[in-house]
């Protein structure tokens, strides 16, 4: 069986639909995604969060 | 036969570790990258030494199918440099590197590289955004 992919996502996007994408794939609200790694982003002092989200931009390819 | 992992030929961005983790475990490869990316962006170097040991080691698919039929006593014979030199080459650079990180007391590891990182944080990210546009059109 093909697993399931991972994509950003096109309805629930508000950047590039990373955290919609996410939520998608984990099944949750795209909100508590964004809330979740928004406070990732505040407790790491920025740099990684930020980092990873582009990072997420660049690997996650954009659903068809 | 039981599975096996090995680097992904069909699933690759570098040399296909990620990607054959990925059908190994049957996960998108893009679950296992970010997995790694977040790893990396804590631990660089460990990530980075992990990553190219994988490589070295795992073989890469239809690789190994030679191990059915030939003897295994006198791989790589024709020049090809086989694991034994790659993991020489490898020693050969750790060696240099930790060389030149005792001797030239500035040389920056860890901690100096996320230094520079940071400081150079804005205009790397205008790099990477213009050249995820590029990989995107190339996409298309």
């Amino acid at each position: 069986m093909e697993p399931k992919k991972l994509y950003r996502s096109r309805r629930n996007a508000i950047i590039s639909g990373v955290c919609g994408g996410i939520a998608e794939y984990v099944n949750l609200d795209p909100t508590v995604v964004r809330v979740l790694f928004v406070l990732f982003t505040l407790v790491t002092a920025f740099f990684p969060g930020v980092l990873f989200y582009i990072i997420s931009m660049l690997i996650i390819p954009l659903e068809d | 036969m039981s599975k096996r992992l090995y680097r992904s030929q069909k699933n690759r961005l570098l040399s296909g570790v990620c990607g054959g983790l990925g059908e190994y475990l049957s996960i998108d490869p893009v679950v296992i990258r970010l997995a790694f990316a977040m790893f990396l962006i804590f631990r660089l170097w460990l990530g980075l030494i992990a990553y190219g040991l994988a490589a070295l080691l795992i073989p890469m698919r239809g690789s190994t199918d030679f191990l059915e039929a030939e003897v295994v006593d006198h791989p790589h014979r024709d020049g090809a440099p086989g694991f034994q030199g790659k993991l020489a080459i490898v020693l050969i650079l750790a060696g240099i590197g930790l060389l030149l990180y005792r001797f030239i007391p500035r040389t920056p590891l860890l901690l100096g590289y996320i230094r520079i990182f940071k400081e150079a944080f804005w205009p790397l990210a205008l790099i990477v955004l213009g050249l995820w546009l590029i990989f995107r059109s190339k996409n298309r």
